[in-house]
């Protein structure tokens, strides 16, 4: 478990306030909307984003019971929900990432990146990213995009989808492997 | 995160979550958490409102000499709509069946209600299906709770039907919500007034309510000052009602048949409002099919 001892202690603070008073879990939501809407902004787009944030929300509150604090924070509960709402949304997602594929190249927006080389080089990659983001599998891609856009560590993703960090890790590897085929294809003909 | 990866949080990241989005958010899950069921949640936010306002100010200074009732006017679409309304015959199907899907996400509500007032729900966290058969309230009309047989009970007057919107309404009492509607400067006639044009809306759009109260509604809309027509589109009539504080109700009638075909809000059985930046299109008819 690598998170901050501080937000842990706090959350599981918080979790105690709103078992006496569930007014509080509106803290819940003041803390955590903006991590769980760009988690699934990401991977679906900002409108189906706006619809299950707030349903991670509502649904959280009504299984709020069974949130334990001892299995680590609310941030990873919410990750977890988010995840299985978005698994609804399967196919609007594949087809976000074959869009994304299509994109036409545009130079990105100034002061958008930090290093032009990074830039231009970025820039490049993207259609075969998108192009290999749409050949993982389910389990691959939830993993995947925990870690890209929801910035948890292994650890925190096996709590977040409640399987072992063994699966996080060899899901990850899968789907390492799969980008690296169609990327390093790239840099050879690129 | 390993750098291997960064490029891809690059290529997927979007901006930061505008706040009347996540005030939606927290609205509806106010709403959830015991709140009263309060539809202009999601329209005291101040980014809808205020842009919507200043619109329609500019639209209603150039064009208002003479528009109050000329033909195709949004309060012409309502009288003709009212008249149909009154005319359709009483349907003899065994359950009320409402859907409302969103333009832009795999959103879907479903609910069936029968004439004893049973509910049948699926769709979204927002529309559970623990507001199940037997529960006593199966409509959420403005603030107002109603039960099938008060529904039927409605008054079929427009002046009359409007007072008993206006009779029932309560202010808010819950302390989250409260604080809210005190910082965004919400006095107690915004708030009546809108809980007025929302349950009229309701009225209109979803419920089950007798051909005459259903007349009644559309008269009391059109009495309303500021409702406008957008035009002819596909399903109807574009309309455009202002509530108080700025926001407005947009709706698509058509005034043959009387039905609503798109919102641009609609009401979960749960009493949260969605919408204010996507679209609803909308079902609302009698069947004898429990689900399909």
């Amino acid at each position: 478990m690598t998170a901050d001892v501080g937000e842990q202690v706090s959350d599981a603070e918080l979790v105690a306030q709103y078992r006496r008073n569930s007014d509080r879990f509106t803290e819940v939501h003041d803390r955590y909307f903006r991590d769980i809407y760009l988690y699934v902004a990401g991977r679906l787009d900002t409108q189906a984003a706006e619809d299950i944030a707030a349903e991670t929300f509502l649904l959280a509150f009504d299984q709020r019971d069974r949130f334990d604090p001892e299995r680590g924070g609310l941030r990873l509960w919410l990750f977890g929900i988010a995840t299985n709402l978005v698994a609804r949304h399967r196919r609007k997602e594949a087809r976000h990432y074959r869009a994304l594929s299509r994109m036409a190249l545009e130079p990105a927006a100034e002061g958008h990146e930090n290093s032009v080389v990074t830039s231009v080089s970025a820039q490049r990659m993207q259609p075969r990213l998108a192009q290999a983001l749409a050949t993982l599998s389910k389990g691959e891609r939830d993993v995947l995009m925990l870690v890209a856009l929801g910035q948890l560590s292994y650890d925190e993703v096996a709590q977040a989808l409640g399987i072992s960090p063994g699966t996080v890790g060899s899901r990850l590897s899968r789907a390492r492997a799969k980008f690296h085929a169609i990327i390093d294809k790239e840099s050879v003909h690129g | 995160m390993d750098d291997d990866l960064r490029p891809i949080a690059t290529l997927l990241a979007k901006p930061e979550p505008p706040r009347e989005v996540e005030l939606c958010s927290r609205n509806r899950l106010l709403a959830r958490m015991g709140a009263r069921p309060r539809r202009r949640f999601g329209w005291l936010v101040p980014g809808f409102g205020m842009v919507a306002a200043a619109v329609l100010a500019l639209v209603v200074g150039v064009t208002m000499v003479g528009t109050t009732s000329a033909p195709g006017s949004g309060r012409e679409v309502l009288l003709v709509a009212a008249t149909s309304a009154e005319r359709s015959p009483e349907d003899p199907g065994r359950y009320w069946y409402t859907r409302a899907e969103a333009d832009h996400s795999e959103l879907v509500m479903e609910n069936w209600v029968s004439r004893d007032g049973r509910r049948w729900s699926r769709g979204t966290p927002a529309n559970p299906d623990k507001v199940g058969p037997g529960h006593p309230r199966p409509f959420v009309m403005g603030d107002v709770e109603l039960t099938w047989d008060e529904l039927q009970a409605l008054p079929a007057d427009p002046e009359r039907l409007t007072a008993w919107i206006r009779d029932t309404h309560e202010p808010e009492d819950h302390p989250a919500a409260v604080e809210e509607l005190e910082d965004l400067g919400v006095t107690a006639a915004d708030e009546e007034r809108s809980d007025v044009v929302h349950g009229l809306a309701a009225l209109i759009t979803s419920m089950p309510a007798p051909s005459d109260v259903r007349a009644a509604a559309f008269r009391a809309l059109a009495d309303l000052p500021g409702v406008e027509s957008r035009g002819a589109v596909e399903g109807g009539e574009a309309l455009s009602i202002p509530t108080s504080w700025g926001s407005e109700i947009k709706l698509v009638v058509d005034p043959e048949t009387s039905r609503v075909s798109r919102a641009n809000v609609v009401v979960g059985n749960d009493g949260s409002v969605l919408g204010g930046r996507t679209g609803y299109r909308l079902t609302s008819e009698w069947t004898n099919q429990l689900s399909r």
